[in-house]
């Protein structure tokens, strides 16, 4: 035996490679085996991030479509409601550059919800067949209301309104809601030309 | 003497409480004007009850708590409610809310007081309410109602009442004086809890620097089982969390109450507030203020009605404006500056600080964090505050998180101590507040994508729903053209048979029917040809809507989007045409099937056919319209192509595609109501019911409309009952465990709303139903007795819509109670009982949404 | 008066940075009072030098990121950083070294990783570390207590020898016992004690006294709670712990716990040097943990390491363990159970 592998030193090599080969194999079979991560799939992770407005913007009929585009390689700046903080959280999970939001920046993040004049409205029920998320009651000839809480803001009912009695109202801050601000932080007074280095430790 | 612990940290600023203490307590002077806040307390704002122009009296309830968690608030002097509307308040924010403003008439008139006087044997409920009743909140700063509080025994085995005396925070002297001043009364107070909450011991904390206080309360407390105990001084050891630890040794656990470690901890001007209240009736309308500052020249305790403006009591204390750097409401430590002084004092004011700028000097600004860890030594909590102060700057809440940030107590030590002055609690503020929006904003998307999917549930299964009813339908059809044609093959029969022998007819065939039998076969030969006609438009129309939505979503070029919308147009009108045509078909067919009906049942039908009709030209209108409104979108979207705003375009495409939609449906709709109306007509121009008959049907059907519609109503309500609870719910319960009930409540809600959706549905069959139940005669034998059918059948279902609509109010009510259940106990121990209720009201609401749908059912059969 | 809106707490300790500083840089004085007195005007040059480097190096990098050097300059860091820098230093060190230690401590250390509060590593101590690597004889020769010679350097041959003229330095220098310990070769302990008659003796005295002086000093910053006692105490009791063992083991191959303890760098470093809030471990368990690693680094590198003092490279060595012993090292906190340990995202 050990005379046949110094004779044949290339064979023995071979033979050596492929014994480690497949030691390495079967361990890293195990392994894989034996440490699967249990991922969310994909879609269902880009879904946790979109905003569930369900408003239809990114031009797919709600959100879990986006999410589905998205993980077909749809772009990730398609969600106005959703903000900046939203397509960069999506940058991250996708592992894809960020790109500016593609739409108008004045709207982009703007918490809104939609209010009926409630005098004006004639009971049409269109904005209740347009709500995705059933947000609107009210009845035929009946005065319709938004119920605040569930309106996601999406703005679909306000096209579809014969007597456009429906308005997006920014939802104000209130005593309630109100909130302290972040402290500028030391070198306030420098913000202008700060260096990279300067933005926080942590 | 009692073994006490310690806890972490704590500082030890100067006291500077004697400034204050030279006075006894006096009143403040009586206030021209008082400004109450709605929310001067942790829950839901309180509903008012006095409307503007109502004389009052001090002491009467002007706004009653709303919800569990709420507390009433009373007129705090005599006069005239001017105002209820948004005044600024003091807060944080400096911003304004809804108050209700009394002036006064000087006289300062009370009600009448009725006290618990055999508070002794009077049993707890009755005590409770009467806590409840007075309005007391916790004096201390948090502002909790009390009465809430002190029902933890339903829930908890308590052993331990503490009362909390310690008034840590430097400036404020306030409870001392109190103390100095009702120290009986405090005692009292005390053991009104006691008898609430029965606990083993009832220890009231005091620091060591309140020497008068202290000796005043143990003299008063002789006798009795209640123990002083005296604590070394330190801040923040009034913290509840803290003096518990230092009294019992225990820690509230993070996230927990006291009630958890079988502690109840209240303030000690709280105690006093609730002693006067039971013996004396006395509701809360003032509390005790330390007025203090180098600013003022008069430092002192006043007891001040509620509602007072700051600025009355300023001038009255001689403050100086020129000198004073600040005005805080509240201690040194924990208090917020004000940004006016036109706010009233309010229930958890219990200090107003002036102070120079010596005192305390504008903010130094912010230096980098050396990390030296002192803020870490003198944090209660145990936290480290700077690696939140790192987590909170960069805006890493998640970690801020994990590093307990919800444990912090804004005790403002670590600030106070920091070298670099780091407005740390500021810091933790913005990431708490971040951290509470973030998840809002987490629980809203959630709830959405439910009722999102819900929805699309409920529309596919809508949609199953129609395609059964119209296969239904054609099979019927298919049914009854076979059986006319035998008929017809049967009659053509008897005419041959009857130009030859008329032998084989028996009796019941006179020409005269035969030959109407053939006119009203030629109308019905030339109905059926325009309604085949009508069906081809229709599916033109369809296609060429389909057409321009593949148009669009291949973005196919302007033209051809032109072409496509033209054709669209032309479909659509060739549609209206021919329903027209229907419609005057259908007239001239009623006109001559009518020869044989009597003159007024002529009438009565073409009323009703006429009504009909019109509901039909309507629903043609409404969809004429909503194309329209398509074309304009569509327009639009041509010209945004140009300047290549997709984006736009897109959305105005989405639309335009809705309103398409819409446009279908209403014209399915239209389709078919003038088949209903063609059935209608013929069928009641021949029949032989009387008049009599028919009105009383009529008359029958708009009863039934009109209770069909106050049952629409009423679930309505319901929805908006469920609605508001849950507005309640949100408001008053910060604890999350609440929002898994009320997702639940939220599906309630939502069915309940598909009860009120159903009754319209109901109320719009009713006009079918009402049409048919008078044809019906003609096809059976009496009018009378099958209209009688007909009521009866209308009424049961009726009836089953009624208690549908009680079975679905009823799942609200118990999802408010179970709501309710939720906010007493307010933490997560017992939530299954919760989960259970709010599962019995879905259940309810379901139950109530299969009702209607019988109702539909039935509904059907009397039109069939 | 305005309304300002401004975020509780209103009151704070009377205490900012420049004055904690500016503590510490007074708690130096009795140590260099020491110095001086027992080795010359060297250490006191050192310290003035290096500390007018260090200002004007501080100055010229602030403007040149675009601040306003007066706060930064206002809160004593880069004065304290210098100071500690020419402590460090053998007295009479040539100007370049001072200068270039300076620059070193100041921008590269600290500014250049974002100014005060940013820097990993303990700015004075890395300039420290790379001029002991760079110039290593210059390190290793330090002067002989002065009432050793009969011929005690004036202050104008001191300034001559700072100033271009290092071989006055030589006339005066000699190894410290650290490093006399170190290069004992062969020999016995005892018989380099014997061999080495008046080392014990004086240099010893000399050695022991300015870390005396040194521990005073700490202990006034530990009285004025500037930090807490854990990191002088787990540095010093591991370093003493460690070497009475070894002592203990065979007395005459390793240093006595006295020599550890009171001679180099080691009260030096244990109160002024490993306390650095900003490079040191921030809960008290972490402090311990941290000051306990720097004791027995020291003593390993001075025991078996090519160098004869090894207080720079243990704190280094810590600074970089220290966010790892933070993260290890988090405190149980109010109302729980268990302290958590690190993070994890699981939760």
């Amino acid at each position: 035996m050990t005379t046949f592998f110094s004779q044949h030193p290339v064979l023995a090599a071979v033979l050596g490679l492929l014994l480690l080969a497949l030691v390495f194999g079967a361990l890293l079979g195990y392994a894989a085996i034996r440490y699967k991560v249990e991922g969310n799939p994909i879609v269902e992770q880009i879904e946790s991030l979109l905003p569930q407005t369900q408003c239809g913007q990114c031009s797919y009929p709600g959100c879990r479509p986006y999410a589905e585009a998205i993980a077909n390689g749809e772009e990730i700046n398609k969600c106005p409601p959703g903000g900046e903080s939203t397509m960069i959280a999506l940058a991250d999970l996708m592992g894809r550059d960020p790109v500016p939001l593609d739409a108008d920046p004045d709207t982009i993040g703007m918490k809104k919800v939609a209010f009926i004049r409630e005098d004006e409205c004639i009971g049409c029920t269109k904005c209740i067949i347009a709500c995705p998320v059933d947000a609107i009651v009210g009845a035929t000839k009946l005065m319709h209301t938004v119920i605040e809480r569930d309106c996601t803001g999406c703005e679909l009912c306000v096209a579809p309104c014969p007597v456009d009695c429906m308005d997006m109202l920014p939802i104000e801050t209130t005593a309630k809601t109100w909130s302290w601000s972040i402290p500028q932080g030391p070198n306030a007074r420098f913000q202008a030309n700060v260096f990279a280095t300067d933005g926080g430790q942590a | 003497m009692r073994s006490l612990w310690d806890f972490h940290g704590g500082i030890h600023p100067d006291e500077n409480k004697q400034q204050s203490l030279q006075q006894p307590l006096a009143d403040a002077p009586l206030p021209k004007k008082v400004v109450l806040p709605l929310q001067q307390h942790i829950g839901a704002a309180s509903e008012p009850i006095v409307q503007v122009g109502d004389k009052v009296k001090t002491g009467q309830c002007i706004a009653k708590a709303d919800g569990f968690v709420s507390a009433n608030i009373h007129a705090s002097i005599s006069g005239t409610v001017v105002a209820i509307d948004e005044q600024p308040i003091p807060h944080p924010s400096g911003m304004s809310d809804l108050c209700i403003s009394i002036e006064s008439d000087g006289l300062d008139q009370w009600v009448d007081l009725t006290p618990v006087t055999d508070w002794q044997t009077a049993d707890t409920e009755t005590l409770i309410q009467a806590i409840a009743k007075a309005g007391i909140v916790g004096l201390g700063g948090a502002g909790f109602p009390t009465a809430v509080k002190a029902r933890t025994r339903e829930r908890h085995a308590i052993d331990t009442l503490v009362i909390n005396a310690a008034e840590c925070e430097p400036y404020i002297t306030a409870d001392d004086i109190s103390m100095q001043t009702y120290p009986e009364q405090i005692i009292i107070g005390a053991q009104i809890l006691c008898q609430l909450v029965n606990p083993s011991s009832c220890l009231i904390g005091v620091e060591d620097n309140k020497s008068d206080a202290i000796k005043a309360l143990q003299k008063a407390a002789q006798g009795t089982h209640i123990e002083v105990v005296v604590i070394p001084t330190k801040y923040p050891s009034g913290g509840e969390k803290q003096l518990i630890k230092i009294l019992t040794g225990r820690e509230v656990p993070s996230g927990g109450l006291p009630a958890d470690i079988g502690v109840v901890c209240q303030n000690v001007g709280t105690t006093l507030a609730i002693a006067q209240a039971i013996t004396l009736g006395q509701p809360l309308v003032s509390r005790v203020v330390t007025l203090t500052g180098n600013a003022f020249t008069r430092r002192q305790n006043l007891q001040v009605r509620l509602g007072t403006p700051i600025h009355e009591l300023l001038a009255y204390a001689g403050y100086n404006a020129a000198i004073a750097s600040r005005l805080v409401m509240g201690g040194p430590m924990m208090g917020f500056s004000l940004l006016s002084d036109q706010l009233p004092v309010v229930k958890t004011t219990n200090c107003i600080l002036a102070p120079t700028a010596q005192e305390f000097p504008d903010p130094e600004p912010e230096n980098p964090c050396i990390r030296c860890g002192m803020c870490e030594q003198a944090c209660p909590a145990e936290l480290l505050p700077q690696q939140l102060h790192w987590f909170a700057k960069a805006q890493e809440f998640e970690k801020a998180q994990l590093f307990n940030l919800f444990d912090c107590i804004e005790c403002g030590a670590c600030a106070y101590v920091c070298p670099s002055h780091i407005p740390l609690v500021q810091y933790y503020r913005f990431a708490k507040s971040e951290i509470r929006k973030e998840s809002e904003e987490a629980k809203k998307a959630e709830r959405a994508k439910i009722r999102f999917e819900q929805r699309q549930a409920r529309l596919e299964r809508e949609e199953a729903e129609k395609v059964a009813q119209r296969e239904a339908r054609m099979a019927a059809a298919a049914a009854a053209t076979a059986a006319k044609k035998a008929a017809e093959a049967s009659q053509s029969t008897n005419l041959d048979s009857a130009t030859g022998t008329s032998a084989h007819n028996t009796a019941a065939a006179p020409l005269a029917t035969a030959s109407h039998a053939a006119t009203s076969q030629l109308d019905e030969a030339a109905l059926k040809k325009l309604k085949i006609q009508r069906a081809a438009a229709a599916v033109a129309l369809k296609k060429a809507e389909k057409a321009l939505t593949e148009a669009k979503d291949n973005g196919v070029d302007v033209e051809t989007l032109n072409t496509l919308d033209q054709q669209l147009n032309a479909a659509q009108q060739k549609l209206n045409t021919i329903d027209q045509q229907l419609g005057k078909e259908i007239s001239p067919a009623a006109a001559t099937s009518s020869a044989n009906a009597t003159a007024s049942l002529n009438a009565g039908a073409q009323a009703e056919h006429e009504k009909a009709l019109k509901q039909a030209k309507i629903a043609a209108a409404a969809s004429k319209a909503a194309v329209k409104k398509a074309e304009k979108a569509l327009i639009h979207a041509r010209e945004n192509e140009g300047v290549e705003e997709i984006s736009a375009k897109e959305q105005a495409l989405v639309i335009a595609q809705n309103l398409a939609q819409k446009a279908a449906e209403k014209l399915e709709a239209l389709n078919q109501a003038p088949v209903a109306a063609s059935v209608a007509a013929p069928s009641q121009s021949a029949s032989t019911v009387e008049a009599n008959s028919s009105d009383t049907g009529q008359a029958e059907y708009e009863k039934a409309l009109k209770q069909a519609k106050i049952a629409a109503a009423a679930s309505k309500a319901a929805v908006k009952k469920a609605e508001k609870a849950l507005i309640h719910a949100r408001e008053n319960e910060g604890a999350e465990e609440i929002s898994a009930k009320e997702q639940a409540l939220v599906i309630a809600q939502s069915l309940a709303q598909k009860a009120a959706e159903k009754l319209e549905a109901l109320n719009q069959t009713p006009v079918a139903a009402s049409v048919a139940a008078p044809s019906q005669p003609a096809s059976t034998v009496e009018a009378n007795s099958s209209a009688e059918t007909g009521q009866a059948e209308y009424e049961k279902a009726l009836k089953q819509a009624k208690i549908a609509a009680a079975a679905s109010k009823a799942a609200v009510k118990k999802a408010e109670k179970a709501l309710a259940q939720a906010q007493e106990k307010g933490d997560a121990t017992e939530i299954d009982q919760c989960t259970d209720a709010v599962n019995s009201a879905k259940n309810k609401a379901e139950a109530a949404a299969n009702k209607l749908k019988q109702l539909t059912e039935a509904k059907a059969a009397i039109v069939e | 008066m305005a309304f300002i809106r401004v975020s509780s707490p209103h009151l704070h300790r009377p205490l900012s940075t420049h004055q904690v500083m500016r503590y510490v840089i007074l708690a130096t004085l009795p140590g260099l009072a020491t110095l001086t007195y027992l080795f010359g005007w060297g250490s006191l040059i050192n310290v003035l030098l290096a500390s007018a480097f260090g200002l004007v190096f501080e100055a010229i990098v602030l403007k040149m990121r675009k601040r306003n050097p007066m706060p930064a300059l206002k809160d004593n860091s880069a004065l304290l950083t210098c100071v500690l820098l020419g402590l460090a230093l053998p007295p009479l060190a040539p100007w370049w070294m001072l200068a270039t230690g300076s620059f070193v401590a100041i921008v590269i250390a600290k500014q250049l990783y974002g100014g005060l509060g940013n820097n990993p590593f303990n700015p004075a101590m890395v300039a420290y570390a790379l001029l002991l690597i760079a110039f290593p004889v210059e390190m290793t020769q330090w002067i002989s207590p002065a009432r050793l010679l009969e011929h005690t350097p004036d202050l104008v041959s001191s300034l001559q020898a700072v100033f271009g003229h290092p071989q006055i330095a030589d006339a005066f220098t000699m190894a410290t016992p650290l490093d006399g310990f170190k290069h004992k070769g062969e020999l016995m302990a005892d018989e380099y004690w014997r061999q080495n008659a008046f080392m014990p003796e004086k240099v010893w005295e000399a050695w022991a006294l300015s870390s005396i002086a040194f521990m005073l000093g700490g202990l006034f910053l530990l009285w004025k709670k500037i930090f807490t006692w854990h990191i002088p105490v787990a540095f010093l009791g591991s370093l003493g712990l460690l070497s009475l063992l070894a002592y203990g083991a065979d007395a005459s191959n390793f240093a006595s716990p006295m020599i550890h303890l009171f001679s180099g760098a080691t009260m030096l470093g244990a109160f002024f040097i490993a306390t650095d809030p900003v490079t040191a471990a921030t809960s008290n368990k972490g402090k311990l943990w941290f000051g306990a690693g720097i004791g027995v680094l020291v003593f390993v590198i001075r025991t078996w390491g090519n160098y004869p003092d090894a207080v720079a490279f243990s704190v280094l060595l810590m600074n970089f363990a220290a966010p790892l012993i933070d993260y290890y090292s988090q405190p149980r906190s109010f109302g729980h159970k268990k302290p958590r340990k690190g993070i994890k995202h699981d939760a």
